[in-house]
């Protein structure tokens, strides 16, 4: 009876060359010498952690990795109250590197570096498997090593690394040191601030535009992080993971400098606010936190500023819903019939239920009616945008001109 | 009664009665009711009550013993007899009783899934507290996906999205799992050949998960009449289970009818088509009030009966009594006609098999099955929808000119003795199991000696040693870890057909494109190439382009009076030769192949007249599948001892009265000199010869047309009847064989396919008769021939010569090969060399 592996064979499966498993000692000395790290006792076996500890002031990266920044609107934004009076300290800086990007059970994280802040030095820990077996020692590493954590800082790590990270303590049964910690995962902010000014929010080009940051040679791209680490493991050549060590200790000191630079930029937009784009969008920020007051000042100070038409637009457009809100009837009006002037449906049509509604001067409410409907049948007009707009526009101009009928024949 | 004037009138209408071959009335069956069990939880008799359920029948009440009392169980009894209330009622008890326990129901199909959650959740109606019960499947939208996971209690879904959404996911459902009392699997019956052999090892990755969380999960399964319900069950939960069968339900007499469609042309026995009978006998329907379905074949047929249904009630508006309904129909689309036929607005469905499962229609007065639907489980099953509580109802089998149909009309009893197909799986086929032990591995690690399902540890190290040394796996602190990029569930499809579709655009002037249905990859070449006609809905559509790579067809309205039908040419060339050696009379031989179709054009026919308009070419890529065959190549000697045997009789053809002079021109063109040795005639006429046998046209007058005739001397034209006779008793081996390997196999008998080539490259010009596996790659079923291959010829011979028929018939060498006749003596002849 031949073997199944012969029969498997026979059948076409691919088998690939019989690999020689590299002797565990061989593949542990190639570890140490190329990226480092030690060996660091739990109840659940060794973790191999690598280590790297930078001064708060006076290290190599090119941007200020904390600074002294207000956190209450990112605590507000992150709906977790407590971490603005959070200090440093009391943040963890996580960041994984998998050997898939599929996600499911069977993808693990051979790396989980993170970093906290000691005194004054940025303490980063890789918490790294130099075979898949360690993982319960890694993971219990892991969970002492964020004893001390009071919030957990990511990138994307809502949807990918701590979903990720879970699922492997779920798999042995234990509870999660992740589930119960304040998260702040700065891709969903980033996304909100620079939507409108940067094609890619991606944390690399974040890095890259925003803080000015640029990478070294040694830099790996993510999506060959699995296979360099795959490969590592039939190899037993740790060498081509250097590039994996940078890639990983980079995205987490870089999630410290992104949170430090939104603090400062949150805390004092007017002045910290590199793009007048950015301005927009804090105001926004703060409508969707209901924080009026802030949104109404940051709209105000965009409109005071040489601004692109369509962002001017935009920042009169939200300042006069403001206006609006507070009965602020002048300041909404001259917003409107500035904007009205440049093509603004939303204003025309905004000015008719003025007019029509508080002033109660119809003649007045259905002139500008009748300048939308005028202004969306110009030819250059967007044509779902007519579409969009044209059948409440005749029905109001409908209702007015029966109002206006049916007053007349009371005089 | 509208059915009784119905069939009264049929009965007294000579030129339908004298078709009717058997009619055979299948007696009433009293209901057999007992009361509703007195534990069963009060809201559930309550929500029975209300829905007008007041006694259970006696399967219903057994199965809810058997499952009481924690018994796997399999319920197979009748179509309409109220299988669903057999899982239902222990399942939702036991939802309803404990907060904490979650079931999981499995369907083969999405609609079906669709039809049971709405049942579930009237009989859960008045639960005191809710069972959050929900659907589960690829159309779920993301955004809720979540809550489901979470909070869901039953959930519905299938086989192929708990293969690649759900266990390779299944932290996700920890609690789910934990707390899984109930697996339900429907329609099981469904679940056979390689499909089934998928599904019985998602079944032990689903047993595998929910072991790691501490549940040991009870099953009931279903399944329509099939010969093996216990067998089948128990290979796909491996497991002992009770099984169910006696029916309590009670149902109306049904006339089961046989009818075979009147000769139209004695000369050429020619029938009158299924299509045009079908359609004049669904109009009695219409006429005499009574709601029926028609089953046709394919897609195709299904189109076409509307369509000549609505042109002879002259209907066409959108509330339309007549409809159809078939795979490639959007949901809503399913969905409204669904809800005119339970309403009774729809009158007459033409229908594939896709109406076939247990979709809520409620029961018709009369069912047509338009072709025998290829097994004896398949008729009943689609019988079965004929029925209404306990009125009377109609199934009537049309046959149609396939020698399969001819033969079960003219043996009508051959339905009410033989006992239903047994459904195979083998889950134990290696390439099947190694694609799911990769799954299982990827699910959760293995540790060297675990088993996998009743597959033993160490049969089970073996292939996970075998997947390290590919790289998959690695084995670290004495558990294999998963150490591949992909995961592996995505790969791996359960139905072999590829899971590329192919959307239909509906290009039209001043709307935006839109899509009305689609197609699945495999299928696009030849439904929807460049040129097609495609019908959707009675509607025509010209095709204008398909676009393989982005998978769409653009398709535009187009009213004409055509249809078309696409050439189709099947190629196998030898990739590597496995194996070979010589056997009594052949040689065997396996190896991998390449089997090239390529639709290379298409023939423009007529509607009504069946007039070949035009014949188009067509350059489309050819499909590929590289596969694993095994095969049988005919010594000379065999054929040439066949050749001198001279056993066959030649039973002269009729060839029409303008034979004469059809020959006579022949032979003059051909100078009256045989064409293929040069003689020439000396005294005595030579013999004209069809170039494409005569039998297999349509028409005398096409058969006899001047290019398909040639001039040959009595020596030569013998010799070419020769050929023929040869190709005959190898297209009916080929037919032999190709019916009886399924049975060795265990598998489906669509999951290989024969080919039957006089002068084969895999055969070194030699007549050969090729098996080959559907599935890419092949699953090991051509390496079993080879091994069986004496068994297999055993059993061939013994098959063709007990067989009571005179010359060939569907049962044993199948119809008439495509050139020659008959061809039983011929094969037997062959399978004797073969011993």
């Amino acid at each position: 009876m031949p073997s199944i592996s012969d029969r498997l064979k026979s059948l076409g499966v691919q088998a690939g060359a019989d690999q020689l498993k590299p002797p565990i000692l061989t593949r542990n000395k190639s570890v140490s010498k190329h990226i480092g790290g030690d060996l660091r006792a739990t109840e659940r076996g060794d973790a191999y952690v690598i280590e790297k500890r930078y001064p708060v002031s006076g290290n190599d990266y090119p941007a200020p990795l904390w600074g002294d920044g207000s956190l209450e609107v990112l605590a507000a934004w992150a709906g977790e109250v407590d971490v603005a009076g959070m200090d440093k300290t009391d943040f963890a800086f996580l960041d994984t590197e998998t050997t898939g990007l599929s996600g499911g059970v069977g993808t693990f994280a051979f790396m989980v570096g993170i970093a906290k802040f000691e005194g004054d030095e940025f303490q980063l820990a890789q918490f790294f498997l130099r075979e898949p077996g360690e993982e319960q020692g890694q993971l219990a590493a892991i969970e002492q090593f964020l004893a001390g954590a009071k919030a957990l800082v990511t990138f994307n790590g809502k949807s990918f690394d701590v979903p990720v990270l879970n699922t492997r303590y779920q798999l042995y049964r234990w509870p999660t040191p992740l589930r119960d910690l304040p998260h702040l995962d700065l891709l969903h902010l980033a996304r909100k601030l620079w939507r409108a000014r940067l094609a890619s929010r991606r944390l690399g080009d974040l890095e890259e535009e925003i803080l000015g940051v640029s990478r070294g040679a040694e830099e790996v791209p993510g999506y060959l992080v699995p296979q360099i680490y795959l490969d590592y493991l039939k190899t037993g050549d740790a060498e081509p993971l250097k590039g994996v060590i940078y890639h990983n200790a980079m995205d987490v000191l870089t999630m410290s400098a992104l949170l430090t630079h939104i603090a400062d930029l949150l805390s004092d937009p007017v002045h910290a606010a590199a793009h007048d784009l950015d301005l927009l969008s804090i105001g926004k920020l703060h409508e969707d936190l209901g924080q009026v007051s802030e949104a109404q000042a940051l709209y105000m100070e965009c409109l005071g500023r040489p601004l692109e038409q369509d962002t001017w637009l935009e920042a009169a457009k939200r300042l006069s819903f403001v206006f609006k809100r507070q009965e602020n009837w002048d300041a909404a009006i001259k917003l409107w019939k500035t904007s009205a002037g440049k093509g603004e449906i939303y204003a025309h049509e905004e000015l008719a239920k003025y007019y029509e509604h508080k002033k109660r001067e119809l003649e007045t409410a259905r002139k500008w009616t009748q300048a939308a409907l005028d202004t969306i049948s110009t030819s250059g007009f967007p044509i779902l945008m007519r579409f969009q707009w044209q059948p409440e526009l005749q029905k109001r101009l409908l209702r007015l001109d029966k109002k206006i009928n049916s007053d007349l024949r009371k005089v | 009664m509208s059915l009784q004037r119905l069939l009264t009138f049929w009965r007294n209408t000579p030129q339908i009665a004298e078709n009717i071959t058997r009619w055979e009335r299948v007696p009433p069956r009293e209901p057999n009711s007992v009361s509703i069990p007195e534990n069963l939880h009060p809201s559930l008799h309550a929500a029975l009550k209300s829905g007008g359920i007041e006694s259970l029948y006696s399967h219903q009440a057994e199965a809810w013993e058997r499952t009481a009392a924690g018994q796997h169980a399999a319920i197979a009894t009748g179509t309409a007899s109220g299988k669903t209330l057999c899982y239902n009622l222990p399942v939702l008890d036991r939802l309803v009783r404990y907060p904490e326990a979650r079931a999981l129901y499995l369907f083969p199909t999405k609609a079906l899934a669709q039809d049971q959650e709405t049942s579930i959740r009237r009989l859960l109606t008045n639960a005191p507290e809710p069972v959050a019960t929900a659907i589960y499947d690829g159309d779920t939208p993301r955004g809720k996906r979540p809550a489901i996971r979470e909070n869901g209690r039953l959930i519905l879904t299938n086989p192929d999205m708990l293969h690649v959404g759900v266990l390779p996911y299944h932290n996700r459902w920890a609690e789910f799992f934990a707390h899984l009392h109930f697996i339900v699997i429907d329609e099981m019956h469904v679940y056979r050949g390689v499909f089934g052999s998928h599904v019985a090892n998602v079944l032990r990755r689903l047993k595998r998960i929910a072991a790691h969380y501490g549940s040991a999960p009870q099953f009931i399964l279903t399944s329509a009449t099939i010969g093996n319900p216990v067998e089948l069950a128990e290979k796909l939960i491996e497991a002992p289970v009770e099984l169910i069968s006696n029916d309590g339900s009670g149902r109306g007499g049904q006339h089961f009818l046989i009818y075979n469609p009147p000769i139209v042309d004695e000369e050429l026995n020619l029938r009158r088509g299924v299509l045009q009978e079908s359609v004049f006998l669904a109009t009695d329907l219409l006429n005499y009030g009574v709601q029926g379905i028609i089953f046709g074949r394919s897609r195709r047929m299904v189109e076409l009966t509307l369509r000549y249904l609505q042109e002879e009630t002259g209907s066409s508006a959108v509330l339309d009594p007549v409809r159809s309904y078939r795979s490639g129909y959007l949901p809503s689309q399913r969905r409204e006609i669904e809800k005119g036929i339970r309403s009774g607005e729809v009158k007459v469905v033409a229908a594939t098999n896709a109406l076939e499962l247990g979709i809520d229609i409620g029961g018709m007065g009369a069912v047509v099955l338009a072709g025998f639907p290829g097994t004896i489980s398949g008729t009943w099953q689609q019988a079965g929808r004929a029925g209404r509580g306990m009125d009377e109802s109609l199934a009537l089998l049309l046959a149609t000119a396939n020698p399969l149909d001819q033969y079960l009309a003219q043996h009508p009893e051959f339905f009410f003795s033989q006992s239903p197909e047994s459904a195979l799986i083998n889950p134990d086929n290696l390439l099947i199991l190694l694609d799911h032990i990769r799954c299982a591995a990827f699910e959760r690690p293995f540790y060297p000696g675990e088993g996998f399902g009743l597959i033993p540890g160490e049969t089970v190290t073996e292939f996970l040693e075998f997947l390290v040394q590919t790289g998959a796996l690695m084995l670290s602190a004495g558990q294999y870890f998963w150490t591949s990029e992909d995961a592996p569930a995505q790969r791996v499809s359960l139905r072999t057909a590829s899971s590329k579709r192919i959307a239909l655009i509906l290009l039209s002037e001043g709307v935006p494109p839109q899509t009305i249905g689609e197609v699945d990859g495999e299928s696009a070449a030849w439904m929807v190439h460049p040129g097609a006609i495609y019908l959707h809905q009675a509607e025509s559509y010209l095709v204008e382009d398909l676009d393989l790579e982005e998978g769409h067809a653009n398709l535009i309205p187009f009213d004409t009076d055509y249809y078309t039908e696409p050439k189709r040419e099947t190629e196998i060339s030898l990739i590597e030769l496995k194996a070979e050696a010589g056997v009594p009379g052949a040689q065997k031989r396996r190896g991998e192949v390449l089997v090239t179709e390529q639709v290379t054009g298409y023939r423009k026919i007529q509607w009504g007249t069946q007039l070949r308009l035009a014949e188009e070419p067509l350059d489309m890529p050819p499909s590929k599948l590289e596969t694993t065959a095994y095969w049988l190549l005919l010594d000379g000697d065999t054929v040439n001892s066949l050749r001198e045997s001279g056993m066959w009789g030649s039973d002269p053809n009729k060839y029409g009265a303008a034979w004469p002079q059809a020959r006579d021109a022949a032979r003059a063109r051909d100078r009256y000199t045989c064409q293929s040795c040069g003689l020439v005639e000396d005294g005595r006429s030579h013999d004209v010869h069809h170039k494409v046998p005569f039998r297999s046209f349509d028409s005398t007058a096409e058969a006899n047309r001047l290019e398909n005739l040639m001039t040959l001397c009595p020596a030569c034209h013998r010799r070419a009847e020769t050929a023929v006779r040869v190709r005959s008793g190898l297209a009916g081996l080929s037919f032999v064989l190709g019916h009886l390997a399924p049975l060795f196999l265990m598998c489906d008998p669509s999951d290989i396919l024969t080919h039957a080539d006089p002068k084969s490259h895999l055969g070194d010009g030699q007549p050969t008769v090729i098996i080959y596996e559907r599935i890419p790659a092949g699953i090991g079923f051509s390496e079993k021939l080879f091994e069986i291959h004496a068994e297999l010829m055993k059993s061939a011979i013994e098959l063709v010569e007990s067989c009571l028929c005179r010359d060939g018939c569907p049962s044993c060498v199948g119809p008439g090969g495509e050139l020659g006749t008959g061809g039983k003596a011929e094969t037997a002849a062959i399978l004797k060399m073969l011993q």
